[in-house]
């Protein structure tokens, strides 16, 4: 199976006052669709910033990142956005659930973003996605009346209602208790499997790290080191 | 759209009192607004019926050298041809009374003090075709002539210490230059909605002036009375008809109809309401910053909101266009707000008036009427305030509209 992203010599500095802050040091990675990837690292070690950047959220000062074969880096604004809409989709550490809209319209967001699909297939899609992440009769409550592992369930519905190529996650059982990090890693994971759809996700969590398939591990702002499963 | 529109509606009320605090700036500043154009409304309107009704009717007549001297209301220049004059105005159909008055400068004292007034002298029971000022004498419009009779001003009569039934002394130059003076009995007082009448009108009939001022039959000016129109405009153009008509009939004299100076009346009246308009446009400029801040403030509270929608592949300009139809949504309801509070002082203001003597007992406020006050619908005014409220929402959330667009996605995301 070919790469559907691969990352060349990326850098990224930030500048912080007078000091320049090198977040990614030349990273190289190459992804496969269907990967199911941790990338892990302590604080700071440039993981956010590497998802940021795959996600085309933020830009590399080197390198080049390419997306089946075409580079992110030479993308405007709108397109970058439209990139975004199409193929990427995002799993918060804090979920970040849009609070006026329920479960369901917040799963529906990205799909009605898209424009692409009529209202019955919108909610046929995203009643589907709900239901495989088992919250099935709590579509019309609000975030604010489910519990932190309801919200990140809501989340990755969100993130799969397009059926995206690649699902970022940053952090996403960070603000969970054990137990229903694992259910969440046990979504994922179905989903993953079913859907091919790749995982990218950023953690610290042990458990996420024992069923990813690959681990990258980062320091420095470079890949330490590449493990397969 | 139907999405961002949603997400704009709830946020509108997710924060309630935020929102209530802009929505109840905007009503107050655009029905006060509302409210203070009726009330303009019903001075120009009152203005208007105080100069056909008791000052100067429909069209006045003189003489073109009285009109040049008209302050002065010298008794030099009469109508040479009262007759002919009639007779002529009274072919015009629209033309439904016609009246004579000549009037005069004098001196009403009590005996101990004297104030300058302007008299009139006239027929009362022809004066009461053209005018209403009897509608508004509380004793009677002249009565028998056993003794000189004398109609004042309420005003006049407050300030001299006298009541009706008891005399007072006229003092005036007759048509000869010779000064006169005789006592007049007060028959009775005329509370008016014209301010000048209540505070200096002096009303004698022809029957004791012909003697007192030795007029000879003299008279200065024709006071005519037209139909009523619907129409301030057709009023109006009817006067101008009839006004050219005399002009041309007679060149010598000078005939003003109540559409030359109703419209310099209005013309007045819209001077002076451009302070009154300030006073608003800054109200609504407060309840503009209002709004501006309550967007603002919506943009801050909702910037990781921003960065998800971002991520999701939001545009930049159709975050803008959220934030704009927010403030849009604030306006709309901040104008519909104000339009209800505004009908409702228009209301008050249309039904129950505001009692402008009341309020400001004897001080001159410089207002044409006087009494109670009555406003005047004002619809076109209620809409056209609705939309400069939207606008004024729209324009005032551009700022922070362009703000959350041009948020990075990542610092957006990272905000706590």
């Amino acid at each position: 199976m070919g790469a559907i992203l691969e990352l060349e010599k990326v850098v990224k500095t930030y500048k912080k006052g007078t000091n320049e802050v090198h977040a990614l040091a030349g990273v190289d990675l190459s992804i496969e669709r269907g990967e199911f990837l941790a990338v892990v690292g302590p604080s700071g070690s440039g993981k956010t910033t590497l998802l940021n950047i795959v996600g085309c959220l933020d830009s590399p000062t080197s390198g080049e990142v390419r997306y089946d074969g075409k580079v992110l880096g030479d993308m405007k604004e709108d397109e970058r956005s439209e990139y975004r809409k199409r193929h990427i989709s995002f799993i918060f550490q804090s979920y970040n659930l849009i609070p006026v809209l329920t479960v369901r319209e917040n799963v529906e967001l990205p799909l009605v973003i898209e424009r692409k699909f009529k209202k019955e297939e919108i909610r046929s899609k995203a009643d589907e996605v709900i239901a495989a992440v088992g919250l099935k009769g709590m579509e019309e409550r609000f975030p604010r009346e489910l519990s932190g592992g309801q919200e990140q369930r809501v989340a990755i519905a969100r993130a799969l209602v397009k059926n995206p190529l690649i699902v970022l996650a940053d952090e996403p059982t960070a603000n969970l208790d054990s137990h229903t990090a694992e259910e969440i890693v046990d979504i994922m994971r179905e989903i993953n499997r079913t859907r091919n759809a790749t995982f990218i996700f950023s953690t610290h969590d042990a458990l996420v790290q024992k069923h990813a398939r690959r681990v990258v591990t980062i320091r420095d702002g470079a890949v330490h080191s590449d493990e397969r499963k | 759209m139907g999405t961002l529109f949603k997400i704009a509606w709830r946020n509108v009320w997710r924060h309630g009192k935020r929102t209530a605090l802009t929505v109840i700036t905007m009503a107050f500043g655009l029905g006060f607004f509302i409210a203070t154009d009726s009330m303009l409304k019903g001075m120009d309107r009152g203005g208007l019926e105080n100069i056909v009704k008791l000052t100067d009717s429909s069209v006045r007549i003189s003489t073109k050298a009285y009109e040049d001297e008209r302050r002065s209301s010298p008794l030099d220049y009469g109508l040479a041809d009262v007759k002919s004059l009639e007779t002529a105005i009274r072919s015009d159909q629209r033309a439904l009374a016609v009246s004579v008055r000549t009037r005069f400068l004098g001196q009403l004292s009590n005996g101990r003090d004297a104030i300058p007034v302007m008299a009139a002298a006239l027929d009362p029971a022809r004066d009461a075709e053209v005018f209403e000022l009897p509608k508004h004498v509380s004793g009677s419009w002249f009565g028998k002539p056993e003794s000189r009779q004398i109609v004042l001003g309420s005003g006049l009569a407050k300030d001299l210490g006298v009541k009706t039934g008891d005399w007072v002394v006229l003092a005036a130059r007759t048509r000869y230059e010779a000064q006169n003076a005789d006592d007049f009995l007060i028959v009775g007082l005329v509370d008016s909605s014209e301010p000048s009448i209540n505070r200096s009108g002096v009303f004698v009939s022809f029957a004791d002036a012909e003697d007192f001022l030795e007029l000879e039959g003299l008279r200065t000016e024709m006071v005519v009375r037209m139909a009523e129109r619907v129409n301030l405009k057709d009023a109006m153009a009817d006067s101008d008809q009839l006004a050219a008509s005399v002009g041309r009939q007679f060149p010598d004299l000078d005939a003003k109809s109540f559409g030359e100076v109703g419209r310099q009346f209005l013309e007045l009246a819209k001077m002076k309401s451009k302070g009154t308009g300030l006073i608003i446009l800054t109200i609504l400029l407060i309840a503009g910053v209002g709004i501006a801040n309550t967007v603002l403030m919506s943009v801050y509270s909702r910037v990781r909101e921003i960065g998800v929608l971002r991520a999701f592949g939001l545009r930049p300009k159709e975050i803008s266009r959220l934030f704009l139809i927010e403030g849009g949504l604030i306006g709309l309801i901040g104008s519909i707000a104000g339009v209800l509070f505004g009908l409702v002082l228009d209301a008050y203001l249309v039904f129950v008036g505001f009692p402008m003597d009341k309020m400001f007992g004897e001080m001159d406020m410089g207002i044409p009427v006087w009494g109670t006050l009555y406003g005047e619908w004002n619809i076109p005014t209620m809409a056209a305030a609705a939309i400069f409220g939207v606008l004024v929402a729209l324009f005032a959330s551009r700022s922070p509209a362009k703000k959350a667009a041009k948020l990075e996605v990542t610092n957006a995301l990272r905000f706590v």
